[in-house]
């Protein structure tokens, strides 16, 4: 298993240096916080208890996190990555080393369950993240991924191409390249694509896209539902609203945003454009030199300028 | 210093284009450098404090701006956390993932944007728009099209040379009463248009064409009345990953003819291949080989011989996004033109660059952002041989400057006016080829 030899090199390789370097996890065992929590979400460290996780938790190496049917929770990197983990999930960060000024590291995380999204940050956008689920090993690079992990039925059912049974894994790229291994074949997911892991045994799925009314559901489990508020107290969030209602005023400007024009046909851009003006400039040019020349060959009385012909630089080339 | 400059022979105002560049370059390298550094300590401050709204809304701002939709998006879905009804914030998550080219994400953000109560009828407009133009990103078959029509004032439409004198035979001769060229204005049309239909199969081959045409009118000076199209085809495809990472690859057809004065003038046939690597910094570089037969249709068939031959083009392009209102299109070109007669093959180099500003239209109720883009190319042309019929002695080279700014003024999500200032200069040892020429040119525009 060539690809199994790969990772087990990468995290020898992230072990050695996060033993030299000035690294987050190698400084304090604490590398990552606990931006929001819908209870009830656990974190188990290493050797310690049960504890239940709060806003501004910190999370230690290792530590395994847990959520419950109503829980869920958002954790920050400090490479500005984040992971949001929906009910049920359960997961382990194993490594995670961070060197700001390299702005590169190294995350391996393992997850057994649940419904996951990683928005990726420094480390993912250098030396890429790997997640280890119990049938493949992803690799992000970029990048946006979303893991349905032991897939509840009510996520199939939407979606035909989910029939592959209940304990199957979904993986969704959003955004980047998201590579999938198991003992038997690899797949690279395009931004919009996912596929389907049955077992490490089965070749993973064909790509496919994910239909709407599936996203739908997938991001409900990822997030707070009705009367959650991610953490903050009841009395006395932003402003001491009551929960799922709390009324922080976004700034003068934001949410007007237009998107940006992607309709590109040729001549849209400026560099495209000014070239079809100068395309249908020189074309004229050319002939018209030849003219000018020509209109003074009677003063030239010369039979071979009667020949010439004044080229004048060929335009630019037009844009495929 | 300017004996230093004359030896070298560096003109002052290719000094001067190259200290401007140099100061935008390092300008926008120290913007970008404290902007990254302030992007952090606000990162640390929510590290602590992950429930200030302040200090989230001021990290958002600032990572959008630099182009890193990632972190905005992260600190985003952690505030919906907290509040799931804030239609505002799920509007910006659906725009960050529409400009990461996550278009279903951006659809389902936009969606559960008009689902959330208290949606004002402004923000609703916005989000049915931002909808309409994510579903067109979606499809899978995708036919877009810019169409601008307009008047065009050019001061020398006529090409007369600067030094009113053409050289024939190493002679030069006045060309008369029309010095300083002869003005005119003309009516153009332009037609862009692109189809691109995805196969949506494992290799993920999307077919594309591309269509380009331009039609001018004068309103005196009929001989120069112009008409051209360009039509490429062909499939892209991506590469695999351990190669590069979303590197596509094109070969393709491509064909084109020219009318002047009513009469085909040339017509060109030929194919090339495109590859576009993104980057780590967010461009996308697309370097490009193209082989063309071109033929001149004169009604002289010994011209069209001495100037009918095979280029060969080597192109270099990329689109650098510096923050999210300002943009570097650069492209830089290799042309060898084979022809018949040495003296009409040629070597062409150029290099060219636009910087795009966005930004809020003046009037509210404008759902596109305008755009001002400044410009200039440099085209430097070297003939193989000197003309024995211009002059035996000198030999052919041109070069070209062109400079200007376009304003793009969308009215409606579809229609607006475009606006063109632009300056061409040529120098030459040959006076046939040393002109000016200023131009302004606008009109209404359309895209779909």
């Amino acid at each position: 298993m060539d690809w199994l030899k790969q990772t087990r090199l990468a995290r020898l390789g992230a072990l050695l240096l996060s033993s030299v370097a000035p690294l987050y996890h190698a400084e304090a065992q604490s590398f990552a916080k606990v931006g929001a929590v819908n209870p009830n979400a656990m974190g188990t460290p290493p050797g310690g208890a049960d504890r239940v996780l709060t806003i501004g938790s910190s999370i230690v190496v290792k530590e395994r996190v847990r959520t419950t049917d109503a829980g869920s929770t958002q954790l920050l990197f400090p490479d500005q990555s984040t992971l949001n983990l929906g009910a049920n999930s359960d997961m382990v960060i194993d490594e995670y080393f961070y060197d700001p000024a390299a702005k590169s590291g190294t995350m391996v995380a393992s997850a057994t369950k649940g419904v996951l999204r990683y928005v990726g940050g420094q480390i993912s956008h250098t030396s890429g993240v790997t997640i280890m689920t119990p049938s493949a090993v992803l690799g992000i690079r970029g990048g946006i991924a979303t893991l349905v992990l032991q897939r509840p039925e009510c996520v199939a059912a939407i979606d035909p191409k989910l029939n592959g049974g209940t304990g199957c894994e979904l993986v969704i790229n959003h955004f980047g390249s998201l590579t999938i291994k198991n003992h038997v074949s690899q797949v690279t997911l395009k931004p919009g694509e996912a596929t389907v892991v049955t077992s490490a045994n089965q070749p993973i799925a064909p790509p496919f896209k994910v239909t709407d009314a599936n996203l739908q559901q997938i991001m409900r489990a990822q997030t707070s539902r009705p009367g959650q508020s991610g953490g903050l107290p009841r009395q006395g969030g932003f402003g001491g609203a009551p929960p799922g209602n709390v009324p922080f005023t976004p700034p003068p400007g934001f949410g007007t945003a237009i998107l940006p024009n992607r309709i590109r046909p040729p001549g849209a851009d400026p560099l495209g454009y000014t070239s079809v003006f100068s395309a249908g400039g020189s074309t004229s040019r050319n002939k018209l030199q030849t003219n000018q020349v020509q209109s003074v060959v009677p003063q030239a009385q010369s039979a071979p300028a009667k020949m010439q012909n004044a080229k004048s630089p060929p335009p630019p080339p037009s844009y495929p | 210093m300017w004996a230093w400059l004359l030896a070298m022979r560096i003109r002052p105002h290719r000094m001067l284009v190259c200290a401007l560049s140099l100061w935008l370059a390092v300008g926008v390298e120290a913007r970008a450098q404290d902007g990254a550094a302030e992007q952090q300590r606000l990162y640390e401050q929510m590290l602590r404090q992950p429930t200030n709204a302040e200090a989230t809304y001021a990290y958002v701002r600032l990572a959008t701006q630099h182009g890193d939709y990632e972190a905005a998006i992260g600190a985003l879905e952690r505030l919906l956390f907290y509040s799931p009804d804030q239609p505002l914030v799920k509007y910006e998550l659906g725009s960050l993932y529409f400009r990461l080219g996550s278009y279903a994400l951006a659809k389902r953000y936009f969606l559960d944007a008009l689902a959330t109560p208290g949606v004002d009828a402004s923000t609703k407009a916005r989000i049915e728009a931002s909808l309409q133009i994510t579903d067109k990103q979606a499809e899978p078959s995708r036919f877009s099209g810019f169409v601008q029509t307009g008047l065009r004032y050019q001061s020398n439409a006529s090409f007369i040379p600067s030094s009113n004198t053409v050289r024939l035979n190493g002679v030069d001769f006045g060309l008369g009463a029309t010095k300083g060229g002869k003005s005119d204005t003309n009516w153009f049309g332009l037609v862009g248009l692109s189809h691109d239909y995805d196969l949506q199969d494992q290799a993920g081959t999307v077919l594309e064409t591309r269509f380009i045409g331009y039609l001018t009118q004068q309103f005196r000076l009929h001989d120069l009345d112009v008409g051209l199209f360009d039509l490429s085809f062909g499939p892209r495809f991506s590469l695999p990953s351990e190669w590069i990472a979303g590197a596509t690859v094109k070969p393709y057809v491509v064909g084109g003819t020219a009318w002047v004065d009513g009469a085909r003038y040339l017509s060109s046939g030929g194919a090339g291949l495109s590859f576009a690597i993104p980057t780590s910094w967010g461009a996308t570089l697309e370097p490009s080989a193209e082989w063309r037969r071109v033929n001149y249709v004169t009604g002289n068939p010994v011209l069209a011989e001495f100037n009918s031959g095979d280029w060969f083009t080597a192109a270099l392009g990329s689109s650098v996004p510096l923050n999210d209102r300002l943009k570097l299109d650069a492209r830089m070109f290799y042309r060898r033109g084979n022809a018949a007669m040495n003296f009409q093959s040629f070597n062409q180099f150029a290099i060219e660059g636009a910087l795009s500003y966005e930004f809020a239209p003046p009037i509210a109720s404008i759902p596109q952002n305008w755009t001002i883009s400044s410009f200039a190319r440099l085209i430097r042309t070297s003939f193989d041989a000197p003309n024995p019929f211009i002059d035996p002695l000198t030999s052919g080279s041109v070069n070209e400057w062109v400079a200007g700014i376009i304003l793009d003024a969308p009215i409606t999500g579809s229609f607006g006016i475009a606006t063109t200032i632009q300056y061409d200069r040529s120098y030459s040892p040959l006076p046939n080829y040393r002109q000016n020429n200023f131009s302004i040119l606008a009109g209404p525009t359309a895209r779909f």
